[in-house]
């Protein structure tokens, strides 16, 4: 007993220390070579870094991807269980050839090339292409001319616009003058004749990151090894890696995002088309659908970033493009019972004491200096549906459904909640039962 | 010495595990543990409803499968297992093991039909299983799916792993107390074992102190070997085929759970043939 | 039926069972006797293929027991000293796990047939759990009957029964050989074995120490008696002059103590006080034991083997 004791004494004492020490420990920089990488991930470029800790690096098959190797200071922070890189205090460029290896023999060797991020539509768009070289040095011009372009035409408007006040000012005064005079205007003339004001310039819709020397690695599906030859010939330490090149196994499937309506921020994804829509009572859920492709998980979530963890068994969607210009139906069997367009919602704060919002549709005219919060299909479930045999699905514009787009839809009986407390207890009616016929067949 | 002809008499084991499984139906225990254990999934459906009243939305591809299933597994296995861990010491220990052995009984016949009677309780266990989750479909509207079926299955498997865990610890010892103390131990050092494993992994290695790092190389390498021994990662590992819904994963955690049930088995044959039945 | 050739069993050195050869004929009732602790359940544990033996031989039923050794088990009835029942279960549904584990035909009949020879028909469906020491053997009698044996071992069958079980049991033992069976009755108790065996063995820490018909060996036990004779002092020319005699079948001398054993016929004190005297020894004491044939057992095997040995091979 007092060896037990002491066992689980000192088991939990220890455990303690260790949860102390994984809260207490200040960071400790420790320089590593690091790969940085912008890489492909099925519908734009994100970046990344790859600390000593990680032995592969997991790139998109046949898409251009740039990787470069640096030396950095980097250290473990615990409150997210990852390695940060401290670019800022430390980023030296390890300068070399990136040899590509398939099964022991040399496949590439890359130097450096200029490359850029496009982004059609925008920094804060979707979509995002990497240039390399001529192109990207074109676009790039492309992008820092219409940004002068713009910084002048801003520079124009500026001027304007004092020109405008001054001019206001002057009319202001005319028409003052005047209707000390008694001349008298109607509002309509004084619209008419009432300075305009210059228009604020629109910056560029497009947006370039300056080029930078990047590896581009462009490979087809794989398992490689790469490393990084100095000038001097030996291999640079450090800079040895596996490179596992993946492509979807399936493209084309459609995915949800739904916005529950009474909690507008928590927006569930149902990506799989084997999952079930589980709602209760009267609702309202906001669907919003995307194309898909489905990644590896291990695989993209290291794509993502590679200290993630991630299982090589399992498969998920990634969302690629939304969905708009469809009809989401709600079925029951063949029938259908809506059907339902996307539409602009804004979110309100209901005002006083009581805390909560209202989901309204957005009205343009009505809230004019107001942008929408989010648009989606809204579904109303009542309360009053008989409980199975429900689903959704997305009906294309020129008919027909889009592949992936059916979804189960099942509204729980959550009253029946108590009952499973007496279901659970039959087991023992059967013990009663056999006990019962058992004491019957024997003498006491 | 005498050589066992008809390693395995399958009259033998039949009659055997007959007499046990009637005992152990005859008995409360079962029931018991069966309703405790709904008893959790029951508990645990509530809340789940619960928060789907609380959200309206709830997306799972089958909530009964995990969430509420396992739990019961876990919990009946235990069962199982302590009952296994003292069906061969119990009967070594009453002396009726002997009794056993002095007619057409062989340590194969024995071990086997000890096991079958385990199997066979939880294959009864599993009617219940679908009883209870068929009337919990009918009166939440969870969806009694493939999935759980699929989740079923394959728990039979996994359960095998901790019968004849328990069968093994069964065969080593002489004496009910020590049987159960022994599973109790074990279980309660895998526990910590994986708990410890666990908290180890959240530190990285270069902020701890040296002698917390070469701990923590220790305990890697025992999980690493406790991975393969222990009857909880057979569990852990065909609950992680569920939740990942990986077929291959499926698959092998069924192949992995009968060789690992196949070996211990054997073992229990030739413990029992060498301890003897006096132990 | 049964036959054994240099059986062995060792235990780290230590001989639990050393050399033993056993016959036992078809239809005997055989008394296989010794001490606790002598060998005797390791003798028949090894005999049940429980045991494996360090060495020789075994043969039931006319067949090495290494040969269809299950199929052998089914012909063999045994009756251990404790019964260690299932205490869960009724008698009759105790009988039909055995009968049907012994394949027993018409197990309903059997059944119902065992009981009632053994006076528990009226208890068939109460739990055992709630049967006293003498019903418990009885079960373990109609356990071991139920599949036709031909051979019964009992090991300690009458242990810890009042009279009346002791008596019960004892005639059923004797109905059964009546019906041809070979009954083999390992016993501490030799009172017991002499009212039912013809044919005995007696063990004594592993080792046979005889192998006779009851008969021979009640004469060898009970014929004689000891005379512990206390001398002045002790001569060689006294225990050479007394063992001349053919009615002194041993003699023992322990410094001035010598024990003889002598046929119980008539008093041989006179002649043996005589020349004692005149080999020029004084007697200071004569006693007289007389030993029963349970004493008798008792002695021989507490070490006093000499008893049971031939003569020469003594007084050497």
């Amino acid at each position: 007993m007092r060896k037990i004791v002491i066992f689980w004494g000192v088991f939990f004492g220890l455990l303690l220390y260790l949860q102390a020490t994984s809260m207490a420990q200040t960071p400790i920089m420790s320089e590593q070579l690091v790969y940085s990488l912008n890489v492909y991930n099925g519908k734009g470029y994100g970046g990344a870094f790859t600390p000593q800790t990680e032995d592969t690096i997991y790139l998109m098959a046949d898409k251009n991807s740039a990787i470069f190797a640096r030396t950095t200071l980097v250290y473990f922070w615990p409150i997210t269980a990852k390695f940060m890189a401290g670019f800022q205090t430390l980023n030296e460029e390890v300068v070399g050839t990136l040899e590509i290896l398939k099964g022991g023999k040399l496949l590439k060797s890359l130097k450096p090339q200029d490359n850029s991020l496009y982004y059609p539509e925008g920094y804060w768009g979707e979509t995002s292409v990497l240039s390399i070289d001529e192109e990207a040095r074109t676009y790039y011009e492309k992008y820092k001319k219409a940004v002068d372009e713009y910084y002048q035409k801003i520079s124009e408007f500026y001027k304007a616009r004092i020109e405008h006040r001054k001019k206001m000012d002057e009319f202001l005064e005319e028409i003052k003058k005047r209707r000390e005079a008694g001349e008298e205007f109607t509002s309509e003339e004084i619209e008419k004749s009432i300075p305009r004001e210059p228009k604020p310039p629109e910056g560029p819709k497009f947006y370039t990151t300056e080029p930078r020397q990047d590896y581009i690695i462009n490979l087809p599906v794989g398992t490689y090894r790469i490393r990084i030859r100095a000038e001097d010939g030996t291999i640079i330490q450090d800079s040895q890696k596996n490179l596992v090149v993946f492509t979807s196994r399936r493209t084309g499937g459609t995915g949800y995002e739904i916005i529950p309506g009474n909690r507008w921020t928590m927006r569930e994804p149902c990506d799989d088309p084997a999952r079930i829509i589980y709602a209760a009572g009267k609702n309202a859920l906001y669907f919003n659908p995307f194309t898909q492709d489905e990644y590896n998980e291990l695989y993209y979530n290291k794509l993502e970033d590679p200290q993630n963890p991630g299982r090589v068994e399992r498969w998920r969607w990634v969302h690629i493009t939304p969905i708009k210009d469809v009809t989401l139906l709600f079925l029951k069997g063949k029938e259908v019972l809506q059907r339902v367009k996307r539409l602009p919602y804004s979110v309100k704060q209901v005002p006083g004491a009581t805390l909560g919002y209202d989901i309204i549709e957005y009205d343009q005219e009505k809230q004019p200096y107001e942008k929408p919060t989010f648009e989606g299909y809204k579904l109303d479930l009542s309360p009053t549906l008989e409980n199975t045999g429900y689903q959704i699905n997305l009906e294309k514009k020129t008919g027909g459904f889009f592949k992936g787009g059916k979804r189960e839809v099942r509204l729980v009986r959550k009253e029946n909640s108590r009952l499973l407390y007496a279901l659970s207890i039959f087991p023992l009616v059967i013990g009663v039962v056999v006990f019962l016929k058992r004491r019957k067949r024997l003498v006491p | 010495m005498s050589k066992e002809k008809g390693f395995l008499s399958t009259k033998t084991i039949k009659v055997l595990t007959r007499r046990d499984l009637g005992s152990a139906l005859h008995g409360w225990g079962i029931y018991a543990v069966t309703v405790i254990s709904f008893l959790l999934s029951s508990f645990f459906l509530g809340r789940y409803l619960g928060g789907i009243r609380e959200n309206n939305i709830r997306i799972s591809p089958d909530p009964l499968s995990g969430f509420f299933f396992f739990p019961s597994v876990i919990i009946i296995s235990f069962y199982l297992t302590v009952l296994s861990s003292v069906s061969v010491s119990r009967e070594r220990d009453q002396g009726t093991l002997e009794i056993l052995f002095y007619g057409p009984v062989n340590s194969s016949a024995f071990i086997f039909s000890k096991y079958l009677k385990e199997m066979l309780t939880y294959l009864i266990i599993v009617v219940f299983f679908f009883a209870y989750f068929w009337g919990v479909s009918g009166l939440t509207n969870l969806g009694f799916s493939l999935g759980l079926v699929k989740a079923i299955f394959l728990s039979i498997f996994l359960v095998s792993c901790w019968i004849s865990f328990g069968l093994f610890i069964s065969s080593l010892t002489s004496r009910v107390r020590n049987s159960i103390l022994w599973v109790v131990g074990v279980f309660g050092a895998l526990w910590a074992l994986y708990f410890g494993q666990g908290l180890l992994l959240s530190l990285s290695t270069e902020e701890m102190p040296a002698f917390l790092s070469y701990m923590g190389g220790a305990v890697s390498v025992i999980y690493q070997a406790v991975w393969w021994i222990s009857p909880l990662s057979y569990l852990s590992r065909g609950m992680d085929a569920v939740n990942v819904g990986s077929l291959w994963l499926y698959g092998m955690s069924i192949l992995y759970s009968i060789i690992y049930s196949v070996v211990l088995i054997i073992l229990s044959i030739f413990i029992l043939k060498r301890k003897g039945v006096r132990g | 039926m049964i036959r054994t050739e240099n059986l062995t069993k060792e235990y780290d050195g230590f001989k639990a069972v050393d050399n033993l050869n056993l016959d036992v004929k078809e239809g005997e009732i055989y008394g296989f006797l010794g001490p606790n602790g002598a060998g005797k359940t390791t003798t028949i544990l090894m005999l049940l293929g429980i045991l494996r033996p360090t060495r020789g031989r075994i043969y039931l039923l006319e067949e090495e027991l290494t040969k269809n050794f299950l199929s052998l088990k089914r012909r063999i009835g045994v009756v251990s000293e404790k019964q260690y029942l299932y205490k869960e279960m009724a008698a009759g549904e105790y009988l039909d796990f055995f009968a049907d584990l012994y394949g027993v035909k018409d197990k309903k009949k059997k059944i119902d047939q065992l009981l009632k020879s053994v006076g528990l028909l009226e208890v068939k469906n109460r739990k055992l759990g709630a049967f006293s020491r003498g019903m418990q053997q009885k079960i373990g009698f109609a356990r071991a009957l139920l599949p036709d044996p031909e051979l019964l071992l009992l090991d300690e069958p009458v242990s810890g029964l009042d009279p009346t079980g002791i008596k019960q049991i004892r005639n059923l033992i004797e109905k059964e050989n009546k019906k041809g069976r070979t009954i083999f009755i390992s016993s501490h108790l030799l009172s017991e074995v002499e009212k039912l065996c013809r044919e005995v063995a007696i063990i004594n820490e592993g080792k046979l120490l005889a192998e006779d018909t009851m008969e021979n060996l009640r004469k060898k036990l009970s014929k004689t008696v000891e005379l512990e004779i206390e001398l002045s002092q002790a001569k060689e020319e006294i225990t050479k002059a007394l063992s001349s005699f053919d009615f002194i079948q041993a003699i023992k001398q322990r410094e001035n103590l010598l024990t003889l054993r002598v046929k119980s016929d008539q008093d041989y004190r006179a002649p043996i006080s005589e020349t004692i005297s005149r080999q020029g020894g004084i007697v200071l004491g004569i006693k007289v034991k007389e030993m029963s044939l349970e004493e008798a057992f008792i002695t021989i095997t507490q070490k006093n083997i000499s008893l049971l040995a031939p003569l020469e091979e003594v007084t050497k």
